[in-house]
């Protein structure tokens, strides 16, 4: 996975919220985002994901413009996992991963199926493959979200902060899933606030702080910060 | 279950007293036959399915005009918006008989339209048109931001969007409120004998005149009115648990 931002500039309701980020990370397979409330992680994220346009500068995912890239083009090599599940109410677990592959990848019905499913059973959710999201529990429906994303498999997949809406046992339930995503070795960015976590899951860490990169860097960063914020942060985070 | 049929008869009980001490303190009680009305019963049948007809297309259309001004409050030329709003604006406050009236004497006869039907249609469409264009709103509200948001992500297109997943929910939600209006609709096409529409009340009410049967007469329109509005209500209630899953 390749991400390079350049001047990377956002004006949210007249506040500058991402503030002049330079990145240039190459080779890696998963990285964080860490950060407290308000630091600019998610608005990055999203940038990333073009679900929002910047206000001044350039950003790359693995050499493509997201600038200039189509977004229809663009949403068929990349994923996203929102912090709550977004799933369609209407539409059952699998009926919303079959949905979008017939309709947006042009899968036959037959194909999807049985892509739906093989995922499904993979994740440990073919008991609720027909149920709709009401009739399942929120780590279950992030769950299932993740599955849809990964379904289309993307190129790198974007996750805002998945377990936010979720209980402590829930989001563990969700976290383990992630990291089977690391084992079978998926690209993906991810903003958490579990620190514990991101060094599991992540192979390199972005720290923000009101808009700002503060420190990035291997995940070892997290054990020896070498920026007096990232460390006061750790501390309190692990306090 | 038992309880519930209990108490529902106990209800019906109440209304049964109630029709009976009305019948009962009726004056001409004793010349009281329903019967009478049966040599009409041909055009009073024929009126009846002419009420279905006029409600089931002012549904249709209502729905049609109605989506038409939802599209106007979201179009980006504010005329256009206007166009819709200051339309709503005088339905809303405009009572139907008058509407109507006013469609058939002030706008459809000076422009030589005579079908009394076609324009009593017409009338009712658009005097309900607003009404849809409001649950429309509603319901398309009821779909957040979250889900737009998974659709872009997702990359449906607009037209896939709407197909697959707008407006089967819209559907939906819009279906038990849209009975209750149809029943609306049925209750008001009655108005539409003030141009001289022979549906179910101006029948009954000339048979009625020319028989002399008033109190029979009003009578087999509650029951023929009735016969259409409850089974759709029943009908809205079924859908609704049905679809509250």
């Amino acid at each position: 996975m390749k991400i390079v931002t350049e001047n990377l500039t956002h004006i949210y309701d007249g506040k500058e919220v991402i503030k002049d980020i330079n990145l240039s990370v190459e080779g890696v397979e998963a990285i964080a985002l860490i950060g407290p409330s308000g630091a600019g992680k998610s608005t990055l994220l999203r940038l990333l994901c073009k679900i929002e346009e910047a206000s001044v500068g350039n950003l790359f995912v693995n050499d493509v413009s997201v600038h200039d890239v189509e977004a229809k083009e663009y949403y068929k090599k990349v994923g996203f996992v929102f912090q709550s599940h977004n799933l369609f109410p209407h539409l059952s677990a699998i009926e919303n991963i079959t949905l979008v592959l017939e309709k947006v990848h042009k899968y036959s019905k037959d194909e999807a199926i049985k892509k739906a499913n093989l995922l499904l059973e993979q994740f440990g959710l073919s008991e609720h493959s027909h149920k709709r999201p009401s009739q399942l529990s929120g780590g279950q429906a992030q769950r299932v979200s993740i599955v849809r994303s990964l379904a289309i498999e993307p190129e790198v997949l974007f996750l805002d902060e998945p377990t936010s809406a979720l209980d402590p046992i829930l989001t563990r339930e969700v976290l383990r899933t992630i990291l089977e995503l690391r084992n079978q070795h998926k690209k993906f960015i991810i903003v958490t606030h579990e620190l514990g976590f991101a060094k599991k899951a992540a192979d390199y860490v972005i720290y923000m702080e009101d808009g700002v990169v503060i420190e990035e860097g291997k995940v070892d960063i997290l054990d020896h910060p070498k920026t007096n914020k990232l460390r006061q942060f750790v501390e309190y985070v692990m306090d | 279950m038992i309880k519930k049929t209990v108490h529902f008869s106990f209800a019906l009980g109440l209304y049964g007293l109630l029709i009976f001490f009305i019948a009962y303190s009726y004056p001409g009680k004793e010349n009281f036959d329903l019967l009478r009305l049966f040599p009409a019963r041909n055009e009073i049948f024929q009126s009846w399915l002419l009420t279905l007809y006029i409600s089931l297309s002012s549904l249709v259309y209502s729905m049609i005009v109605g989506f038409v001004l939802y599209l106007s409050s979201k179009s980006s030329l504010l005329f256009i918006q206007y166009v819709g709003r200051i339309f709503d604006e005088v339905v809303f406050g405009s009572p139907l008989i008058v509407f109507i009236i006013a469609m058939y004497y002030f706008i459809a006869i000076p422009m030589g339209i005579s079908n009394r039907l076609n324009v009593g249609i017409l009338a009712f469409s658009l005097y309900m048109a607003p009404y849809m264009k409001t649950l429309l709103d509603g319901a398309m509200k009821s779909i957040d931001d979250a889900q737009y948001q998974a659709m872009k992500v997702l990359g449906f297109s607009k037209g896939q969007s709407y197909r697959y997943i707008i407006l089967p929910q819209v559907i939906k939600l819009i279906f038990p409120p849209l009975i209750g209006h149809l029943t609306f609709i049925i209750k008001g096409s009655s108005l539409l004998s003030v141009i001289g529409v022979r549906e179910l009340y101006f029948q009954i009410d000339r048979i009625q005149a020319n028989l002399l049967l008033y109190v029979e007469g009003y009578l087999l329109m509650f029951i023929t009115y009735l016969l259409m509005t409850i089974p759709l209500v029943a009908m809205s209630r079924w859908i609704e648990r049905k679809l509250s899953l």
